[in-house]
C-alpha cells in the first residue's frame, strides 16, 4: 500500500503510525521515502511506487496555507490524482488499484476538494488513533481482504513500542530516521504482536 | 435487542421480503425502511439501531459494494469492531455471486435465491445463527485467513531485510566516495 503524506516532524506521529497499521493489517507499506537519495525524479518515482501498488491512502489533512506567503502544498492532491488515473489504467490493463483519501475531520473538505463528493473519505482528527481507525476501518471493508487482522485497540497499544524504538534509532542516527530504519522498527513491533482470534 | 438488517437500496424489496420471513419467525428486525423514526436523521437512526443490535443480517449484491449508505453501515460495524467478537452474530446473505467485504471473509455466507423456498430457508438458518453464534464463524476460511496472514507478516520482513542490505551498501558507497 502506498502512503502518500507529509514527512515533516509535525507529521511523523501520524506517518508512524499509518505505516504501522498498514503492515499490521498485512500488506506492505511503501512511500517516496523509501527511494530518496537515488538520482530519478521524485515524481517519477512516486509514479512507480503507486503503479506498483494495489492500494494508495492519500492525506489531505493539510489543507491551509503556510509559511509568510500563505501557500498550499499540491503534492497529496496532485498524487492523488495520478492514483485515480492508474485505477483507471489498471481496470483496463486488468492490474487492479484502489486509493482512498484521509480528509479531516468534519465537512471543510467538501469545500477544498469538492470532487470528492460522494466518497465518503474517511476522517482523522490528527492523532495516532484517529489516523489507526480511518485506515484499518476503510481496508476492513476491502473485499479482497481477509481476517482475522489485529483491531485498531490492538494496534494502538503496540503504538508506544514503536515510538520507544524508533525514538532509540532516532538517538542512534544522529537526528535522522531513515525509511529501512522505520520499517524495521514497525517489523519488530508487529512481529511481538499477539495472534488475533477473529 | 433487535436483528438490524443491512443492505443496498437495490436490493430493498429482497430486505423487506427477507424481514417478513424472520418477523414470521418472532425475530425482531431492524430495516431503516421500515423502522427509521419520523423525523430522525438517517445516518443517526441507523448508527443508534447498530449501536442496539444484537446481531447483524448483510444483504449483498448481486452487484457488491458500491452503495454509499450500505459502505456506511458497513463502517459503522467495523468502527465499533463487532466484526472482531465471535459472539455477535454477524451473517452475510448474498444476492448472486458478489464480493464480500473483508471483515465478513470469516462468517458463513447464506445464498438467497428467488424463491419462497429459499427465503424460508435462510430465515431458518439466520434463526439457528443468532441463537448459537459460534456457527456464524468459518473456521475454515478463519484457518486460511491466518495462514495468509503468516505469509505477508513473513514477506514484510524479507522487505525489511532487502531495505536493511541495500542501505548498507549505499552507505559503503557513500564511504567509498
Amino acid at each position: 500500500m502506498f502512503l502518500n503524506c507529509p514527512f515533516d516532524d509535525l507529521f511523523a506521529p501520524l506517518f508512524h503510525a499509518a505505516v504501522l497499521t498498514i503492515a499490521a493489517l498485512g500488506l506492505t507499506p511503501r512511500c517516496a521515502r523509501e527511494t530518496e537519495g537515488e538520482s530519478d525524479p521524485r515524481i517519477d518515482r512516486i509514479a512507480k511506487g503507486l503503479s506498483e501498488s494495489k492500494y494508495s491512502i492519500h492525506d489531505l489533512s493539510r489543507f491551509h496555507g503556510e509559511g509568510p506567503d500563505n501557500l498550499s502544498r499540491f503534492n497529496m492532491p496532485l498524487e492523488l490524482g495520478m492514483a485515480l488515473s492508474i485505477r483507471y489504467q489498471g481496470k483496463i490493463s486488468g492490474t487492479p488499484h484502489n486509493w482512498v483519501a484521509m480528509v479531516p475531520n468534519g465537512f471543510v473538505h467538501q469545500r477544498f476538494i469538492s470532487d470528492l463528493a460522494g466518497f465518503d473519505p474517511p476522517a482523522h482528527e490528527g492523532t495516532p488513533i484517529s489516523v489507526i481507525k480511518a485506515i484499518s476501518g476503510w481496508l476492513t471493508i476491502q473485499p479482497d481482504y481477509s481476517p482475522p487482522v489485529p483491531s485498531p485497540k490492538a494496534i494502538l497499544e503496540s503504538y508506544p513500542k514503536l515510538v520507544e524504538w524508533l525514538e532509540q534509532a532516532k538517538t542512534e542516527g544522529l537526528g535522522h530516521l531513515t525509511w529501512p530504519v522505520i520499517v524495521k522498527g514497525v517489523e519488530r513491533v508487529i512481529a511481538a504482536m499477539s495472534e488475533p482470534a477473529i | 435487542m433487535h436483528v438490524f438488517i443491512s443492505h443496498s437500496r437495490v436490493n430493498s424489496s429482497a430486505a423487506i421480503r427477507l424481514c417478513d420471513e424472520l418477523r414470521k419467525r418472532t425475530v425482531d428486525t431492524w430495516l431503516d425502511a421500515r423502522d427509521l423514526a419520523l423525523g430522525v436523521e438517517w445516518d443517526q437512526g441507523v448508527i443508534s439501531a447498530i449501536q442496539s443490535a444484537a446481531g447483524f443480517v448483510f444483504l449483498i449484491g448481486p452487484q457488491g459494494p458500491g452503495d454509499r449508505w450500505q459502505t456506511f453501515e458497513w463502517q459503522q460495524v467495523v468502527d465499533h469492531e463487532y466484526y472482531l467478537d465471535p459472539a455477535k452474530p454477524l451473517i452475510p446473505v448474498l444476492l448472486g455471486n458478489p464480493d464480500v467485504p473483508g471483515f465478513l471473509k470469516a462468517r458463513h455466507s447464506l445464498i438467497l435465491g428467488d424463491t419462497p423456498g429459499s427465503y424460508e430457508d435462510v430465515a431458518g438458518k439466520i434463526v439457528s445463527a443468532l441463537e448459537n453464534p459460534a456457527i456464524s464463524v468459518d473456521e475454515k476460511k478463519l484457518e486460511l485467513g491466518r495462514q495468509a496472514r503468516r505469509q505477508a507478516l513473513e514477506s514484510f520482513r524479507e522487505y525489511s531485510q532487502v531495505l536493511e542490505e541495500e542501505d548498507i551498501k549505499r552507505a559503503g558507497i557513500r564511504a567509498v566516495e
